[in-house]
């Protein structure tokens, strides 16, 4: 995988002899100077600036108003133990994963790909009715003389529980490749030199999965900071987030000031926790690639060693992970339980849309298909549907063109720029969404794209970029470069090589690269809440009006029909993935 | 299988660069019986050191595959065991079985005359250099090489002398605070090595270990292993599919083919009286001839009739071995005829393809200074009786 990189850059002459490659990179880095980087200064400005003047009264007011404090001290709370217990229970299951063969493993990644791309919306709003007054959960309590089933919603257990469900699959996603990577020879070598269980995993293994681990926790709990859709659907006044603040003030309360300081706020914390990882792990290790030179002498891995050893040998003595066979057995038992919770809100309100009644009940009342056919025959939820197909499809080619220049770029030319460029394609991922949302709003009431089309795909673009580069980086790095000259000393052309070798091999990637840009846009919903302004409304968009209107078994309904295409639409990415591994794999079983 | 027979002569070119040579036409000429036990005669000379590692019977299957055959072996203190073998022999599963990382179907393991059958890998006193060397990425060399010392608990202060002291030994004092991956393959050869050595297991095990490297590399890390099994008097099992380094190194040779011991014994021992057809064919060139013994002391092949090195029953049906350094050309004997047809030359000598039939070409060899012989000229091919072997399996 690694070995494109290493060629020498004479070698990347074959294919664009005039040029360096690298720069095409540049579409993507413009759009992103352009729609992330200028308007966030531009929050930033707006933040401290009123009329030209400087004035720090917004944040002057955030510090003296216990209010603000509160909901900061909340936020920070709440995004910490999501980010712990996603961990905790994430790693585990990563690690199951990692144990399993290629086909099974294809399997697992299902049940968590699975969750992982239906949208946080429709898991909260599933838990809204799965573990409401009325839903099974309460039922089932009564049912068996529990008390408490009338009060399961709106508190911070439930809120902390509905994130973590919401983050848990992109924890162990981020975690697997890593897991994955581990030379397990290392194992048994760990053996013969006298280690036991217990410290061949901590000793061993662990510290080489640290990396995996140090990601998810960032992604995690920078998704986390400025998440509101957990906290306004199943808390209750006293969960208000950060997030929830800065739509009050930007959206209802038009004070543009102090939403602007509170996104700063947000900003500014994943800065420093993005900082922190990069002392430690370089954040170009986030793709897999060399982390940062390493000084063996610094007192953070002297000490993280340390640790490290302490646990060994303690569970050595307590020999927890000494017996093979038994916690294998719970392993397996746990991962198809986590399984089973994460695949439980995408399945479990599918009954409530075809109630017959009028209330989202449990158990539902009769069977009727009146709310798919009142979906239909509003022309709000088809306009709805129409648009997010379009700007999905719109924002998934844009977002393969340049996110794919960019890969190229990355992937076979070389600059001293490489790492800040690199940096930059993934600054989306850091800003908190909805900081993104905020700036963009502000930028674009300069721009009139405000209730447009255009507005919310380029907003979707921005959100799709990092993902789709990160596929097509890895797409190309796997391309072997060679084959390309390969071709040309049997006698191709440049562009019969291009038609004929390269683009039949990196095809697999450039499809999941656009389903996912899709997908990415399809399932968004802070953007377009920003953006859409109330008239160029987004299934998501839509759906979430009418949830915090009231909810209705057309909601649910709704929901039916969006998990179907993301499903049908995830299936097809899954079976040209694995098409395509399956075709990258054989070289190395004939070798 | 019996359509084989004509083709039993198998040609290797250059025995050094092939690693897997192709035995199954000799094989399949050779009538092998399958349900044969592999029992090992050890020659009464050899047997003054007192046995470091006993295996008796030990086998392994996984499921319905019989990766090992019940074997026993000796291995003796301080000695250089090579197993030697193409891939599939089962010389990675026998080792893996002495390293306590398989566990075995049936047999036993006696390290000094204890049972160890059923240890944990990592209470074995047994080291293991593995093929990828398998050093922790994210140690540096100096505690990559204090891990197993630190696993038993030594004092800090002790630790770190014997760290400095190991790396000395294999060059590698300088390299101490390096990552393993700012490391060339050699050196990262020699800090597994030093890994393996600082705790002076009674046994050392190297799986393969020097096959990464390149050739003029591999043969300095093998005056290297020589030199630390000399001072160090350890007992080593090396594993490895490369003929000449089995040859270069071991005191012993354990070939192997088929999760089975096909011949144990001294490099000369089985170069020179190979018992096999497939130990006459994984090791150096031979010239195999199929045929059937007769009352008349001779072979009889499709070719003509050939000279027994010694008085043989009649109608017993099995290969001739003759190594192509045995092979007179226009000398005085002549059994066979043929053309030559491809000439090698590799330095101190000549190497001649004869074809005498349409399958069958013969190897043969001529010293440097020779009167060269063309490519296309006829010639008569003898040998010295009693330099031949006549093989039943």
């Amino acid at each position: 995988m690694q070995s494109a990189t290493a060629i020498p850059t004479s070698r990347g002459s074959s294919w664009m002899p005039r040029w360096n490659v690298f720069h095409l990179v540049l579409p993507g880095v413009i759009f992103l100077l352009l729609f992330l980087l200028l308007p966030t200064l531009q929050v930033l400005a707006m933040s401290v600036f009123k009329q030209g003047d400087f004035t720090a009264a917004a944040f002057a007011k955030m510090v003296s108003s216990p209010l603000y404090l509160r909901v900061f001290a909340k936020t920070f709370s709440i995004a910490l133990q999501t980010t712990i217990y996603c961990l905790v229970l994430g790693y585990p299951l990563a690690y199951w994963v990692s144990t399993l063969n290629a086909r099974k493993q294809r399997l697992a990644m299902f049940f968590i790909l699975l969750p992982f791309w239906t949208s946080a919306l429709i898991k909260n709003f599933s838990w809204l009715i799965i573990l409401g007054r009325q839903g099974p959960v309460a039922e089932l309590m009564a049912a068996l003389g529990i008390p408490g089933g009338d009060r399961l919603l709106f508190n911070e257990v439930t809120v902390v529980f509905a994130m973590v469900h919401t983050m848990l699959p992109l924890a162990v996603v981020t975690m697997i490749p890593v897991l994955n990577q581990i030379d397990r020879r290392l194992l048994p070598a760990a053996s013969t030199l006298g280690a036991g269980g217990g410290r061949r995993f901590w000793e061993v293994y662990f510290p080489l999965s640290m990396r995996g681990v140090a990601a998810a926790g960032l992604l995690t709990f920078v998704a986390s900071l400025g998440f509101f859709i957990t906290p306004e659907l199943v808390g209750s006044p006293k969960e208000t987030l950060v997030g929830q603040l800065i739509i009050l003030q930007i959206n209802k309360l038009q004070n543009w000031q102090l939403g602007c300081a509170l996104a700063v706020v947000l900003l500014i914390c994943a800065l420093i926790v993005c900082f922190i990882y990069d002392r430690i792990f370089g954040i170009s290790s986030m793709s897999g690639g060399g982390g940062r030179q390493r000084a063996h002498d610094s007192v953070l891995r002297r000490s993280g060693l340390s640790l490290l050893r302490g646990l060994g040998w303690v569970s050595e003595r307590l020999a927890l992970l000494g017996r093979g066979g038994r916690g294998r057995l719970w392993l397996s038992l746990y991962a198809t339980l986590a399984l089973f919770v994460l695949m439980l809100p995408i399945f479990g309100f599918v009954p409530m849309a075809f109630t017959g009644g009028t209330a989202l009940t449990f158990p539902p009342q009769g069977f009727s298909l009146r709310w798919f056919e009142q979906f239909f025959a509003s022309p709000l939820w088809t306009g709805a549907i129409v648009r997010s197909f379009v700007i999905g499809i719109v924002t998934a080619a844009i977002t393969v063109v340049i996110g794919g220049l960019a890969a190229l770029g990355m992937a076979r030319g070389r600059s001293r720029f490489s790492g800040a460029v690199f940096l930059l394609l993934l600054m989306p991922l850091i800003v908190p969404p909805i900081v993104i949302a905020v700036s963009l709003f502000y930028q674009f009431a300069h721009l009139s794209l405000i209730a447009t089309d255009l507005g919310i795909v380029i907003g979707h673009t921005v959100i799709a970029l990092p993902i789709v580069f990160v596929i097509l980086l890895s797409t190309f790095k796997g391309y072997q470069w060679q084959l390309d000259d390969v071709s040309r000393t049997l006698g191709a052309g440049r562009w019969q090589t291009l038609r004929h070798v390269m683009l039949p091999l990196v095809s697999g990637g450039l499809v999941a690269g656009f389903f996912t840009g899709f997908l990415q846009s399809f399932e968004e919903l802070t953007v377009a809440l920003f953006i859409g302004g109330g008239l160029k409304t987004t299934l998501q968009r839509q759906m979430w009006d009418s949830i915090l209107l009231q909810a209705t078994p057309t909601i649910a309904a709704a929901s039916v029909i969006v998990l179907a295409i993301v499903l049908a639409l995830f299936l097809l990415v899954e079976l040209v993935q694995s098409r395509r591994s399956r075709a990258r794999s054989q070289p190395v079983m004939a070798a | 299988m019996s359509s084989a027979r004509g083709t039993a002569n198998h040609v290797e070119l250059y025995p050094g660069d092939t690693n897997e040579p192709v035995v199954t036409a000799s094989l399949a000429g050779a009538g092998q019986d399958v349900a044969r036990e592999a029992k090992l005669d050890v020659p009464p000379q050899e047997s003054l050191a007192p046995t470091k590692l006993k295996i008796e019977g030990l086998s392994k299957a996984y499921g319905d595959f019989q990766a090992l055959h019940p074997l026993d072996l000796d291995i003796r203190e301080g000695e250089l065991l090579t197993l030697l073998g193409p891939s599939g022999s089962g010389k990675t599963t026998l080792l893996q079985l002495i390293a306590g990382l398989v566990k075995p179907s049936t047999g036993k393991l006696l390290m000094d005359d204890i049972d160890q059958t059923a240890l944990p890998a990592n209470q074995r006193d047994v080291g293991v250099v593995f093929q990828n060397y398998a050093l922790f990425p994210h140690l540096t060399v100096s505690e990559n090489v204090a891990f197993p010392l630190r696993m038993r608990g030594e004092p800090r202060a002790q630790t770190l002398e014997r760290v400095k002291e190991v790396l000395e030994m294999v060059g590698m004092g300088h390299l101490g605070d390096r990552f393993p991956d700012a490391l060339s393959g050699g050196q990262q050869q020699r800090v597994a090595l030093a890994r393996c050595m600082i705790y002076r297991p009674s046994l050392i095990l190297m799986d393969e270990s020097l096959s990464a490297l390149d050739r003029k590399l591999r043969e300095t890390m093998q005056m290297e292993i020589r030199r630390l099994h000399r001072e160090t008097g350890a007992t080593i099992v090396f594993v490895t599919h490369d003929q000449e380094e089995a040859l270069a190194l071991s005191d012993r040779i354990c070939l192997m083919n088929g999760g089975r011991i096909e011949q144990v014994g001294r490099p000369e021992e089985i170069y020179e009286h190979p018992e096999s057809v497939f130990a006459a064919n994984f090791i150096g060139v031979s010239n195999l001839f199929a045929g059937k013994t007769t009352d008349r002391g001779v072979m009889e092949t499709v070719f003509g009739s050939l000279p027994l090195p010694e008085s043989i029953a009649g109608g017993i049906e099995g290969t001739l071995v003759v190594r192509p350094e045995h092979i007179a050309l226009n000398g005085d004997d002549r059994y066979l005829e043929g053309e030559v047809v491809e000439r090698v030359y590799a330095g101190a000598e000549t190497r001649l393809l004869i074809q005498v039939a349409p399958e069958l070409v013969v190897t043969a060899r001529q010293a440097a200074g020779a009167s060269m012989l063309e490519i296309g000229s006829r010639v008569g091919l003898g040998w010295a009786a009693e330099n031949a072997r006549f093989l039943t399996r």
